[in-house]
């Protein structure tokens, strides 16, 4: 069972173009794959979807300077569709979006806009400054809520890190 | 050649013979005034810096006059002219252009029977020093017998009357008068004129004024009431242009003042001046000047046409407004500019649209707003017309002024609204209370383009799309909580509104 849950892993992060899935709870995960049996083992553990079943979470930790703290979001393409957009704030606040999505694996990639305040508009940033991987494949599920987190490390290398995990209760 | 050696000897001899007589000093008080004629010359010498020179000559009827008295170089010289009666005390008229080396004109003078002095002395800008050597030539001629003016004129007390539909010719001479002593028109030399008035508030006189223009100066009239205080001023057209006073309503019975001047104090000895008074019937239709402030804006109805004379004249109109009721008003004018205030004087809406029209589609103003015209050039008069229709307040429809984000009208389901004036930008603020996928569908105005952008909470723009002409397109954006919509145009500025519907997606 481990070993399937690692083929998976290192399946997902080779479609993703390199993209770090880091495993916080690897049994969890390991459920999450289309051939686990996970209804008997999560049992009443995490929180059941309700108007959402993926919910991605974006952050930035390497921020700390307020003078280079913009204000930003994040535009969600699903499968290649936009999808919406992240909440608004700071660089280093956390910003989310839900999804109801089908299970499937499926494709999410980010755009980052930040605020010109000059011209009082956001804008795309620079390709040499979004995430980097900028997406991710994973599988979703109807009876769990996915959590996606990415830490965009914009002040070191544009790094963007996912990390997958179920919403517990 | 027999011939023309005779012609030459006959215009020689004819020159010798045109021999001026000289001054005969001492003449330098009224009692050694020496004697002229009307169409005379005689020569006189400035000796010292007290000399003074008189003449004196008869009127047996009412003649109009012209005097010169040509240039000395190096002196500023001046005359002036008194009669017996009033004696050196009581001046007619005195000459003075304050400069050296020019002759001193004054192309008309009305003189009734009588004796007159002429005193030619030294003038008062520069050191008065004599000069035994040069000689100035004193002319004395009966003037143009068509010339109406009657001078002196130069204040209220001596104000000719005009009457409706008379022409008067007159003269912008001399340069300066140097008897006016009044604070707001020191030296200036006018000629005034006086007409009267039967008129009330509810049926206001309207008078219409024409001045022709006259090389080198730069005319101005000026109406005054009875009090003497300005009413209206007519200093739209540059130098040598006609200037004229068109649609002053008067709304006071009595005696009203013309005065005719030159703005810059510059003479014309030569060239008449052609003023003109008449009287028009007056029309709710119709401007009425001086309608140049909002104290004096003229009530307005449905329609009124107006003419701005130049980029200075501002024409404000006011138009009762009732609760809940919108207003459209539309200023037709080739080159006009308008704009729209509210009670307050805050300005709502403004358009110099050079297209012919201007469109204010949806004027809502709780008890009345305020319309001003100007002209967009700086010389040439613009007619222009004003109709205003009314119609009931549509609940959808956006409330000017909504252009900036302090003014943005919170809106549910459903906006319209219209592409008002040139610059428009409308601000709506959306609250849909929690974080919404919202869809949006717009619809644009013909032959205007215009963007829709959605905000953030602040008023950051998100997402901007364009809308060409009239199409239909729908974009979807999340909505924080709250945000706003900002609507921009370019192109023709149209009588026809846009929508934009709301709609939550789950």
């Amino acid at each position: 069972m481990k070993m399937v849950f690692i083929w998976f892993l290192a399946a997902a992060a080779a479609c993703s173009g390199g993209s770090s899935v880091m495993k916080n709870d690897p049994v969890i995960l390991s459920g999450s794959a289309s051939n686990s049996n996970s209804s008997g083992i999560i049992g009443s553990e995490y929180k059941l979807p309700y108007n959402y079943n993926v919910k991605l979470i974006i952050k930035d930790s390497s921020v700390n300077n307020p003078n280079d703290d913009r204000r930003c979001f994040y535009k969600i393409f699903v499968n290649k569709v936009e999808a919406g957009r992240s909440t608004i704030g700071l660089e280093s606040q956390e910003k989310h979006i839900e999804f109801k999505l089908e299970d499937n694996r499926h494709l999410i990639r980010v755009e980052k806009y930040v605020l010109n305040e000059k011209k009082g508009s956001y804008e795309k940033v620079n390709n040499i400054d979004q995430p980097k991987p900028d997406f991710i494949y994973f599988d979703s599920v109807s009876d769990k809520i996915l959590i996606i987190e990415l830490n965009h490390k914009s002040a070191s290398g544009n790094n963007g890190e996912f990390t997958l995990s179920f919403e517990k209760k | 050649m027999k011939y023309i050696l005779l012609l030459l000897i006959i215009v020689f001899s004819a020159d010798c013979s045109r021999k001026i007589q000289s001054e005969i000093e001492p003449n330098n008080n009224l009692n050694e005034a020496n004697e002229i004629n009307i169409k005379s010359e005689v020569k006189g010498k400035l000796s010292s810096p007290s000399d003074k020179d008189y003449f004196t000559f008869s009127v047996d009827s009412e003649i109009n006059v012209k005097i010169e008295v040509s240039a000395l170089k190096g002196i500023n010289h001046a005359f002036g002219v008194f009669s017996a009666s009033g004696g050196e005390g009581a001046v007619i008229k005195y000459v003075d252009d304050a400069r050296k080396s020019s002759p001193e004109k004054l192309a008309n003078l009305t003189l009734s029977k009588g004796k007159y002095y002429i005193a030619v002395s030294h003038g008062e800008r520069d050191e008065k020093k004599g000069d035994d050597s040069a000689e100035y030539i004193l002319s004395v001629y009966a003037s143009d017998s068509s010339v109406s003016e009657i001078e002196p004129n130069d204040f209220f007390d001596s104000a000719q009357k005009i009457e409706y539909g008379a022409e008067i010719t007159g003269y912008f001479s001399p340069a300066f008068n140097k008897l006016n002593q009044n604070s707001n028109s020191r030296y200036r030399e006018e000629d005034i004129f006086y007409f009267s008035v039967d008129a009330s508030e509810e049926n206001p006189a309207v008078i219409d004024c024409s001045l022709s223009g006259v090389k080198g100066i730069n005319s101005v009239i000026e109406v005054c009431d009875a009090d003497g205080n300005s009413v209206f001023t007519a200093d739209f057209a540059g130098e040598g242009k006609p200037e004229s006073v068109n649609g002053l309503g008067l709304m006071k019975s009595g005696n009203y003042y013309v005065r005719v001047y030159s703005k810059s104090m510059t003479e014309n000895f030569e060239d008449k001046y052609f003023f003109s008074l008449k009287k028009g019937d007056f029309s709710p239709e119709r401007e009425l000047e001086s309608n140049d402030d909002f104290g004096k804006a003229n009530p307005l109805q449905e329609k009124i046409s107006g003419t701005v004379s130049d980029s200075k004249d501002v024409d404000y109109f006011f138009r009762q407004s009732e609760s809940g009721r919108f207003y459209s008003v539309s200023v037709l004018g080739n080159a006009v500019k308008a704009s729209i205030f509210d009670k307050s004087y805050r300005k709502i809406y403004s358009s110099d649209n050079a297209s012919g029209s201007i469109i204010f589609p949806n004027i809502f103003c709780d008890g009345g707003y305020y319309i001003s015209v100007s002209s967009r050039h700086s010389s040439e008069p613009q007619d222009y017309t004003i109709s205003i229709s009314e119609y009931e307040a549509e609940k959808e429809f956006e409330k000017e002024p909504n252009d900036s984000i302090k003014s943005a009208e919170a809106v549910e389901e459903t906006v319209k609204g219209y592409y008002s004036y040139s610059g428009d930008k409308d601000y709506y603020k959306i609250n849909p209370g929690s974080r919404e996928k919202i869809k949006f569908k717009v619809r644009g105005i013909d032959d205007t383009d215009m963007t829709v952008s959605v905000t953030d909470a602040l008023g950051y723009r998100i997402k901007t799309v364009s809308v060409n002409g009239a199409s239909e397109i729908e974009f979807s954006e999340t909505v924080d909580v709250s945000a706003y919509l900002i609507v921009e145009f370019s192109g023709n500025v149209s009588d026809s509104d846009y929508s934009i519907d709301m709609i939550k997606q789950r």
